[in-house]
This record gives structure tokens, sequence and C-alpha cells, in this order.
């Protein structure tokens, strides 16, 4: 990528008619209005010495040069009006861009921002699991012994070796196949890292013991050497159990969050004991993280409540483009001490495709239009991910103006300049971190050819609404009123001053025919002038209107994705907690106990996951035995969910890791809330993929606060940040159902309002804009349909977002 | 003969260009109580006191939306008619009259013949023909007429 910063900057506020920027249509434009003004100062002229050549008195060449006069000064102010107009036109448009593209720049990278968010609560919940901890806890004991227990097998097999005698006659042995094995076995010892984590390894290993152990058992005296291969046996097959559960405890978790391409789990030293991705399996058990920065991190970690981040592109685990989150595992009974880390592998070049190739313009065959590039760099200028990794390397620096290399969090800006040889401008936005994410100091960058920006809109039109009507809006700046009522007022004024021009002219019977053509022709200039300064300002009008839908559903989409996104996370948390031993444990042997148990840990599950007003565990028959918040459930003794849809969606799933959704609305285990969105899944037996089915995990997602939090988040902003007033945002179900809003007054909740057909009718990710009239109010409205996330479907539902006009 | 014409609700009407002494925008009106509806009340044009009269009521048609002030047409007084408008016999009141119409619009020259008596079903008091242009129509309006019905014998009242 080749970015020459040029001259202009956005200081450069003056837009000069020979400013390559201004479109050739407008240079046209403005010539011709020119040109027509300049000559009505020799019309003028002609029209002062016809005066006084046909005067009589004093007074009639008084009047007539007067009157030439006012005309004069009007097609002075014409002209600078002229120029100011294009001027702020220029302006207008630079201003609306910037402010609109460094948004969408700004919610590119916080949309980045919120999933690393989520990604660093799952590596700290899932490496406190009790199955993992224990997993290592037993590989550390064993691996220890087996040191011991590798080096007396040597021992043992070399006394063997010279202790054992002439084969009986059931072996054809010979003493060297006898040499020859021992020596075999032997050499394994020092691969005790691939013996106990590596299945392969371990086979031969197993063939190769049972063989030799067979051949001893038939000499004499070898029974402690049999006991030693038995031990180290022994260990090994536990140790291979762990490693297995572990893998599959990993991967189970790896298909409910499929953003990861793989997650591990380390010993202290930097051995990775466990993986998620069966593909990668044989390659990384075993192997040494010990000098890669990830792991080094996490061990560096604090608590169990820390985590590292690294980007790495080169791992053992992953050679992919991947962002690893990990955190150190701490021992069950000391939490300082450090048993081994975790490092989850999320799939940055995938998310970073996803986000990049998202929010920007499209031809019709689905391609980026050419020119629009959209990348992120990270707190070294180094880019990390590119709509178009052809002509944007990723892992190259960017060549970004110095501006632009120099942001603060949360900070925008852009400035023009020249990429791959287009005329562009760059918008820039760096991260400011979500909540208590405080993010990676990475900068999301949007490139725009600069003739887009200040592409005409002459031909513009929106259907609903008139030009006179839109110059009368609130969209419209009062500048642009004021010159579009100061036209006006010239236009007038220019055809008041010819039309008297003209009446004196004939009074003045034949002398005043010569006059007569000067006043047509200062008739006809003022028309033409003001006339085109109409539709210029309509023009602007237009694309002023144009860019408001263009924002309207930027943030209609920013709207729904961040529903679809957060739901996507539920979806994926819900089949994850089903598979908890607590849970299933109380389900299978309801005691006291085992309930008591399920409960503290779906409590302490919530405790991490604000978003949820409720966890519940229903048992088979539907009724809930165990909750995170029992206090908000009206009845919880006889609280029977049996015919609520989320449970029996859940009941009648088929396969493990399925999950079910109630789609919003009013449910009896809820006293305070008048609306919850429901996610369930299925609890099986050991929460193993072919457990007996023994009941149903629900998690009551607080809608009305999330979504509500979201919808403020993508109302409109003016050009200083400020929120503009009377905006509504809304979601609708897939039947229009207003499902929240921010504004219950105008579109009440529950209501069906008659939306435009072109926003119904949306495919699954589309967007679309225009004028919507609600009752007495005219508003402009953006509109996308949920496209879902990755496996996520979405619900079908829509995000629309409203704009006043008056 | 040069004809000036203005609408009113968007309908042309025409005077002789010679009966007129200026255009005006809007000027700020000052209501005389009592006075006959079709009078708006009186504007000052430079230290001229002129009464304004609204072309709407006379012509029966709703007003204007507020804040549409029109524009104004300040009629010759019988002083200031040229020779050529007296040798045609147009009528001008003694004192500055204006009309209040939407919008003045343009000027033609036409020939007298062009102006047609107004047709018998045409009710209007205040219509002295009517003339063809082209395609258009325009309602030839009777200063003598108007003046004649709304100020006649009156204008020393309202002073």
């Amino acid at each position: 990528m080749i970015a020459e910063p040029s001259t202009q900057t956005k200081a450069d506020h003056k837009f000069s008619i020979f400013n390559a920027l201004i479109t050739n249509d407008h240079r046209e434009f403005y010539e011709k209005i020119i040109n027509e003004l300049i000559g009505v100062s020799p019309i003028c002229n002609q029209g002062k010495c016809t005066a006084a050549a046909i005067s009589e008195t004093a007074t009639e060449q008084e009047q007539i040069t007067e009157l030439m006069e006012r005309v004069e000064t009007f097609a002075a102010e014409l002209h600078d009006g002229t120029k100011n107009l294009f001027d702020q036109f220029y302006a207008a448009k630079e201003d609306f861009c910037r402010s609109i593209y460094c948004t969408t720049a700004y919610i590119k990278i916080n949309l980045i921002d919120r999933t690393l968010l989520e990604r660093t609560c799952d590596v700290r919940s899932w490496a406190v699991e009790t199955a993992f901890v224990e997993a290592l806890e037993r590989i550390h004991k064993i691996s220890r012994q087996l040191d011991k227990f590798l080096f007396e097998m040597g021992e043992y097999l070399d006394a063997a070796k010279a202790a054992f005698e002439v084969p009986t006659l059931e072996t054809n042995w010979t003493m060297r196949d006898i040499s020859q094995f021992v020596d075999d076995v032997r050499s394994f010892g020092p691969r005790k890292l691939e013996l106990m984590f590596n299945p392969e390894v371990y086979q031969q290993f197993k063939t190769k013991v049972d063989t030799l152990a067979e051949q001893l058992g038939k000499g004499k005296s070898q029974e402690a050497t049999l006991a030693m291969l038995q031990k180290v046996m022994k260990s090994l097959e536990e140790v291979h159990t762990h490693v297995s559960a572990s893998c599959s405890r990993l991967e189970d978790i790896g298909n409910s969050y499929t953003l990861y391409r793989d997650l591990v789990i380390t010993t202290a030293d930097g051995i990775i004991v466990a993986n998620a991705n069966p593909q990668r399996r044989n390659k990384v058990l075993g192997k040494s993280v010990a000098n890669e920065l990830w792991f080094q991190r996490s061990h560096d970690s604090g608590d169990a409540n820390d985590y590292a981040i690294e980007k790495t592109s080169h791992s053992i685990v992953d050679s992919g483009n991947s962002l690893v989150f990990s955190t150190s595992i701490a021992g069950s009974a000391k939490s300082d001490q450090k048993i081994g880390s975790m490092g989850a592998f999320f799939d940055l070049a995938e998310e970073a495709k996803i986000i990049l190739q998202d929010y920007m313009p499209r031809l019709d065959d689905g391609d980026t239009r050419d020119g629009w590039y959209s990348f992120f760099t990270d707190m070294h200028g180094k880019i990390v991910g590119s709509s178009d990794p052809d002509i944007i390397d990723v892992g190259e620096q960017a060549h970004l103006p110095r501006g632009h290399r120099k942001l603060k969090g949360g900070g925008t800006i852009s400035s023009y300049a020249s990429v791959e040889g287009n005329d562009s401008a760059i918008f820039s936005a760096m991260s400011d971190g979500y909540l208590d994410f405080a993010g990676l100091g990475w900068s999301s960058h949007l490139v725009v050819p600069s003739n887009e920006i200040f592409a005409s809109e002459a031909n513009c039109q929106v259907n609903g609404i008139s030009p006179d009507e839109l110059m009368r809006s609130r969209l419209i700046p009062d500048i642009n009123k004021d010159t579009y009522v100061k036209v006006q007022d010239d236009k007038q004024s220019i055809k008041l001053i010819s039309l008297n021009g003209i009446v004196f002219a004939s009074k003045l019977g034949k002398r005043g025919v010569a006059l007569g053509p000067v006043f047509e022709q200062i008739t006809e200039t003022g028309d033409f002038a003001t006339s085109k300064m109409e539709e210029l300002l309509r023009e602007m009008a237009f694309g002023e209107l144009r860019l408001n839908l263009q924002t309207l559903e930027t943030f209609s989409k920013q709207a729904i994705d961040l529903i679809d996104r957060n739901l996507f996370e539920r979806s994926a948390a819900i089949r994850w907690w089903a598979t908890d031993k607590f849970l299933w444990n109380a389900l299978a042997d309801p005691s006291e106990e085992n309930i008591q148990a399920a409960s503290r840990r779906l409590r302490d599950i919530n405790g991490s996951y604000a978003m949820y007003r409720n966890l519940v565990l229903a048992n088979r028959m539907g009724r809930i035995i165990a909750a995170s918040n029992p206090e908000l459930i009206p009845d919880m003794k006889e609280a029977r969910v049996a015919d609520h849809v989320w449970f029996n969606k859940a009941m009648r799933s088929k396969n493990f890791g399925e999950y079910a959704v109630q789609d919003v609305g009013a449910t009896e285990l809820e006293r305070t809330t008048r609306s919850s969105l429901i996610y369930s899944s299925a609890v099986r037996m050991n929460g193993s993929r072919n457990g007996d089915m023994v009941g149903v995990l629900g998690s009551l997602f607080d809608w009305v606060t999330e979504s509500g939090k979201i919808l403020k988040t993508c109302l409109p902003k003016d050009r200083n940040g400020k929120r503009i007033q009377g905006c509504i945002a809304f979601y609708a179900s897939k039947d229009f159902e207003v499902i929240e809003t921010s504004d219950g007054q105008i579109v009440p909740l529950g209501s069906t309002p008659e939306l435009p057909v072109g926003h119904r009718e949306l495919a699954a990710g589309q967007s679309a804009s225009g004028v919507f009239r609600l009752g007495d109010h005219v508003y402009i409205m953006g509109s996308s349909r949920s496209k879902g996330y990755r496996e996520y479907e979405g619900l079908g539902w829509s995000s629309h977002i409203l704009r006043p006009l008056f | 003969m040069q004809i000036s014409t203005f609408l009113i609700q968007n309908e042309a009407f025409a005077v002789p260009s010679l009966v007129v002494e200026e255009y005006f925008r809007p000027l700020p009106i000052t209501k005389v109580p009592g006075s006959n509806r079709c009078l708006d009340g009186l504007v000052n044009i430079r230290g001229r006191t002129a009464v304004v009269i609204n072309m709407r009521t006379c012509f029966e048609v709703p007003p204007r939306d507020p804040g549409d002030l029109g524009e104004m047409i300040l009629l010759e007084t019988s002083q200031g008619l040229v020779d050529e408008a007296r040798e045609l016999g147009l009528y001008a009141f003694d004192e500055p009259v204006v009309l209040s119409v939407d919008s003045v619009s343009q000027i033609f020259q036409l020939a007298a013949d062009e102006i047609h008596p107004a047709p018998p079903h045409v009710n209007q008091p205040f219509v002295d023909g009517v003339i063809q242009l082209d395609e258009a129509y325009f309602t030839m309006v009777s200063i003598q007429k108007l003046i004649d019905t709304i100020l006649h014998g009156k204008t020393e009242e309202l002073r």
C-alpha cells in the first residue's frame, strides 16, 4: 500500500473552484453563472449610455442610472454568493463525510473491542474449570513419578538382559532378540513427553512393552522387571486418560465457540497436554511452547483474573494469524501456585475479514467497490487485518499520514492522500477499549476515493419528499436555509428592478424602446443566476439527505450487528454451561447437597456475566431445581416450565451442543421485568455427547437493559457528537412487532408500525433508507435486517433508526 | 399596448403597464378599522401614503398563507399619467393606490385587438376583458371599476 500525504489537508477549508476535488459538472455550472453575471456590467453601462442619450430631464436620467447601479450591485452580490455557495457546498460535504466515515471506522474498531472483551472472559472462565485443574495436577504428579519409573525401568531392563537365561522351549527368541527389544524399550525412556502425550508413540511403546513382557514372563526371576514395566504402563495409561478427557472437553468448548482456531492447555513448563482441534492434535500434543510469547506472558500474569493478549502468526499450535488470549491455571490447593496455562487462539484473520468487508459499498456482484479499503493497524502501525490483503498487505507497516499514526484512544482524524494511485480520503479512528477492556491500541482506517465524497447529487431524488419540504427540514443547516432565503430574495429583487425598468421605459414612449432589451437581458440573467443557485442549494439539500440516510443505515446496521453478536455469545455460553459437572450431577442425583452445589455454580457463572437476569436449571419434568437468582422467580417451589417454549425446544434437541431460543416476550419466570429472551440447552449425563438428557439449562438474558443500551448507542449524533433530539431507535421481530424501543410514546412496544415495503422486505444483512411518515411526524429512517453472526443465524429481526425532519 | 401581468392564486391577471408606477416588495400595512373588506389598510411608500387593495379579497379567493406577503403594485395617480396613457383613455385615481397581489409576473406587448370583451358568463365586477396570448389567458382588470366600487368617496374618511 502506498499512501503519500498530499498538500490538501483538512485545514484547507476554502474550496477554490480550481481545486482538483471540484467536479467538472460544478466547474461548468460555476462558469455559466459567472459568465452571465460578468455580462451584467456591460449591459448596465449600455443602459446608462442609453439613458444619457434619451433622457429629456436630469431626473429621468438619474432614475435610469440608479436602476442600473442597483442591478450592478445585485450582480456583484450574486457573484460573491455563488462563490460562497460552492465553498459551503464542498465544506459541508467534507464535514459530513468526515463525521460519517470516521464513525464507520470507529464502529469497526469498537466491534473488535467488544468481541475481544468477551474473549478475555472466555479464557478466564475456562481456565478455572475443575476438570482441567484436576487433570493438570494428576499429570504433574505422574510426570514426576514417571521420571523415576523410567530411570528404574532402564536399570531393571539392563539387569534383566544380563540375568535372562537361555530361552525355554516355548520361545524361539534368542538372546539377541531380547537384547534388541530391551534396547528398543529403553530407547523410549528419554522420550517421556511423547510417551505421555502422543497417542501414536504411546501405542508403539505399548506394543513393544507387551511383547517384551510376554517373553520376559517366560524367563526366570523377571517378576521385579515385569512389575516395573507395569508401573510405567499404568502411569502412562492414566496420563492418556486425562489427556483425552481434557481434549474432548476442549473440543466441546471449541464446537460452541467457533471463533477460535484452537484452545490449548499446557503444563507450567509449557508442554501442551491438550488441545481442541482434532486435526492438529498429533502435531501439537507434547510440544513445548515455552519460548512463545503468549505462554511466557500467561506465566507472568498475576492471579486467575489476569490475562494476556498476544498476536502471533507462527506458533507451534497454529500458523495462522491469531490473537492468543492466555492465562495461568492455578492449583486447587493454593491459588497462587501456577500449574499450567491456557491459550485460546482467536481467529483474528476471519474476524477482521467479517468486520472489514462489512459497512462497505458493494457492486452488484457483491464485491467491494474499487478504491474502498478498510484495515486495522496495531499500536506499532503494522497492518493486522485488511479488507483486501492483495493490496493492503497484512503484516506490513501501513503508510499513513503522520496524524493518523498519532491518534489517542477514541480519537478520529481524516486527511486526503494518494492510496494506490487514487486520490483518496483516509478516515481513522483509534480504539478506546470497551467497558473494562482497555483495548490493544489498535486503529481502524477507512479509505474512500475522494471523487465519491464529492460526487454530484444533481440527479438525486428521494421518494416521499419534495425539494421545498426538504429545504425547510431540520436536516438542512441554518446557513443553507439562510442562503436559500437570500437567493429567493435576490431573485425577487432583480425581477422587480427589471420589471420596473421595463415599465419605466414604456412610459418614455418611443424614447424608451432602446432600454427595453437592456432590462430584458437583466431579467434573464438574474433569473438564470438565481435559478442555478437554487438548483445548487437543492442539490446540496439532497446531498445532505442522502448522507443522512446513509448514516441512518450505518447506525441501524450497527444496532442489529451488536445485538446479533451479543446473542451469538449467549448461544455459545449456554451450550458450554450445559455441560457443567455440577449441573448434571444435581439433575442425576438431586440430593440437597448436589442442588446446593449446582445453585452455587449458577450463581458463580451469573456473577461474571452481568447480562443475565437468571440462570435456571429444570429437570426432565420441567420443575426448576436450581437458579442463580431464585428470588426473582415468583414461586420458585411451584415453578413448572414443562409448557415453556425454551424448555420444550431444548428437550426436543437431538444433538449434543444444540441450543434453543424463546423469542422476546413476557415469561412467568419473571416478575420484575416486562420481557425476556431465553436461551436453553439440554443437560446430558456426564456432560458427554451421548449421555442421556437429564434436564434443561435456561438463561434469561436481560433483554430490556441490554437491547436498550445498544439502541441508545446507535442513536444518531450531530457533527459535534451531541445526540440529535427526537431520534428514535427500535428493534422489530420477524413479524415487525416492536420488541424494544427508545421512545415508547411514538413507537410503542408491541405495536406494528406500517413500515414502507422497502424497509419490510429486506434480505438478511441488507439495509435500506428513506422517508417515513408516522402519524403527524415525518422522519427519515434507516433499516437493517439481521444476518446473524458466524453460525448464529439470527432471529430474523430488524433494526430501525428514525430521525425527525421537522 | 404593453401590459403588466400578475398572479392571484395561480391565475393570471393584467393591467396596462402605463397605469403602473412601480413594483414593490411588500411593505408593512397599517390597518384601518371599519373600512371596506377589500382594503387591507395603508402603506407608506417613501413618504407617500397609499391605500392597499387586496386583490384576493376582490376576486373572492381565500387569503394567502400567513407569512406569504405577496408583492405590491403602486398605480399611477391621475397627475402622473403620461400623455400616451391619457390618449388611450386609461383611468387613474387622484391618490396613490396599491394593489396587493401574489406575485408580479411578466410584461407583454400586444395589439389593442387582442383584448376581447369578457364572455357573458363572467360575473366579475372588476373585469374589462380577456387576453389570449399563445395558450395562456389573462383577465384584464378594470382599475376604474375597482376604484369606483371600493374607494369612491372613501379616501377622505380613511385618512
